[in-house]
């Protein structure tokens, strides 16, 4: 039931950072949209550091499934749930995106809202309905990481840094070509932790994306969205 | 609206910096609370950095979430060059800035080719890789704790800069230098093709004008600024930390700018002023610094694309223009 509560409320937090901000922004370029979500992580971020303070919380595992020991191979119950939710949030996605019109209209609106406004697609409603997903799914990820990795008000900016990363590497357009992006940089990241040294974890992985972005920003299973110069 | 022509904006602004002169001179005579001469200090360490992000990111529109790097790469190589290799400061302080400079340079090839939310990104990973850096190789920099202490004060002619009132002077001099050097720059051919870059870089190409060199000077340029004010940082406070160069301080730099103005250099000025004082009113600000401030940015690129000053301008233009019709 919490859990139901708590996506609920992210995916709101979610479409207000659209509804309220950046559809207002006076300056219709992609910075200022970006400069917008800055902004606006920013009030996020230092309204629940007010709330709930700055210690780290660590919630009880989801429980229900029981954890699988096999010879010395220990998975615990909240690693289970990790693996079923992206299976089947990826699942979902790929078909929402692949085989159903709304999919279809959400991509068309992401490659030009004004030709699909003029085949009768609301751009506004797909771009709330897009940041509310992203809501629901970064809210998902949050929920299953805070019983193993901890709650913590700022969290926020190294995640979505590396989602970001996934996301490159996976190439964007491609909800498959995110998660393998997501996992390869969550593997290469524990590698190095464990091989080199666990204070240098955050940088792998980041220079993993600023390398990415130099050489390869279509990424694994994308097309060119950045722009050479 | 009065259009004015190149020349008489250049005059303009020549006699803002006459202006700026006298007013810190005055500052400098008149204030002598210890503590106010400390704020003022620290705003002028930070509006070093915020014009060089001015230039970079209100002239050129080249965003950059990563200034604090450089800050902090300034501050630690004239710590270094002063306490392990026993430069003088004054030495020190062009290395740094020039040290930043060149790795701004080398940094800023591979970044600038990217655009908008991908440069912002790459820029915002690369600030946090450098912080990492600054608090994990402790054998250079101190790391978070204890950091670098006991930077010499800064010094010219065996004259030292010791009491808050020196300090003031020193860098109300960079101030006014940077602030001369920028009024200057913006002025220029270089400042023009900046400006046209930022509308469109095909047509500026097109123009004749080599994009690509212009804005990695305009990116070498910002982080050669940046790294100033962190040297200057450095032999103002004497010792500090990693933790003063987090992703944290590049964001403040980015609301300098964009609270005082995108095309304004003296925006920058009261930018630095802004964000440095605003935290002094408010006791518990620490708690409250990421809502107000993510509140202030978020309503400044909102509703005043242009900074502050001229939303508060053009609000106020507005209303008197409803009233003259009523």
């Amino acid at each position: 039931m919490s859990i139901v509560v708590t996506v609920a409320l992210v995916a709101l937090l979610a479409l207000a950072l659209d509804m309220l901000c950046i559809r207002f922004a006076r300056r219709k370029t992609i910075l200022s949209y970006a400069m917008v979500t800055i902004g606006v992580g920013l009030i996020y971020r230092g309204g629940m550091q007010i709330i709930v303070g700055r210690d780290i919380y660590f919630p009880p595992p989801l429980g229900v499934i029981s954890d699988i020991k096999v010879d010395n191979v220990f998975i615990p119950s909240q690693y289970i749930w990790v693996i079923i939710s992206l299976l089947t949030i990826s699942g979902f996605l790929s078909y929402l995106f692949l085989r159903t019109r709304l999919g279809k209209a959400m991509r068309a609106v992401s490659q030009s809202p004004r030709a699909a406004q003029l085949c009768g697609i609301e751009p506004r409603f797909m771009s709330a309905l897009a940041f509310t997903l992203a809501g629901v799914n970064a809210s998902i990820a949050g929920v299953l990481i805070a019983p193993i990795g901890g709650a913590f008000y700022e969290n926020g900016l190294a995640f979505s840094l590396k989602g970001f990363a996934a996301a490159i590497l996976g190439g964007f357009g491609s909800p498959i070509g995110a998660v393998i992006g997501g996992l390869l940089i969550g593997l290469i990241e524990s590698l190095s932790a464990g091989y080199l040294s666990s204070g240098y974890k955050d940088v792998t992985s980041l220079t993993i994306l600023l390398g990415l972005l130099l050489v390869w920003p279509s990424g694994l299973l994308g097309r060119v969205e950045a722009r050479r110069v | 609206m009065t259009v004015f022509s190149p020349a008489q904006g250049y005059r303009r602004d020549f006699a803002g910096i006459i202006a700026l002169g006298i007013a810190l001179v005055l500052l400098g005579l008149f204030v002598s609370k210890p503590y106010h001469l400390t704020l003022l200090t620290y705003s002028g360490i930070y509006a070093v950095a915020a014009l060089g992000m001015f230039v970079l990111f209100g002239y050129a529109g080249q965003i950059s979430i990563g200034q604090g790097a450089f800050v902090g790469i300034g501050a630690y190589a004239s710590a270094l060059l002063v306490m392990r290799v026993g430069l003088p400061p004054i030495v020190a302080l062009i290395a740094s800035a020039a040290a930043s400079g060149l790795f701004g340079f080398v940094v800023s090839r591979p970044l600038l080719r990217l655009t908008t939310n991908y440069l912002a990104m790459a820029t915002l990973a690369f600030g946090v890789i450098c912080s990492v850096l600054f608090s994990q190789a402790t054998s250079i920099t101190g790391g978070i704790d204890p950091g670098i202490f006991g930077v010499p004060p800064f010094e010219i002619f065996s004259f030292q800069f010791v009491r808050p009132q020196q300090k003031y002077w020193l860098v109300a001099m960079f101030v006014g230098a940077s602030m001369f050097v920028t009024i200057n720059l913006v002025h220029s051919r270089f400042g023009r093709a900046l400006k046209a870059l930022s509308g469109s870089e095909v047509a500026t190409a097109g123009l004749g004008v080599d994009v690509v060199r212009y804005k990695v000077l305009a990116f070498t340029m910002a982080a050669s600024m940046a790294g100033l004010s962190g040297s200057l940082l450095a032999f103002v406070q004497s010792s500090f930390s990693a933790s003063a160069f987090t992703v944290g301080l590049s964001l403040d730099i980015l609301i300098m700018v964009v609270v005082g103005s995108l095309a304004n250099p003296w925006g920058a000025l009261f930018g630095a002023l802004f964000v440095t004082i605003v935290p002094t009113f408010l006791e518990t600000f620490e708690l409250y610094k990421a809502l107000i401030f993510g509140v202030i940015i978020t309503i400044a690129v909102i509703f005043m694309p242009d900074g502050l000053i001229r939303g508060v301008k053009d609000i106020a233009r507005n209303l008197l223009k409803k009233r003259r019709q009523a």
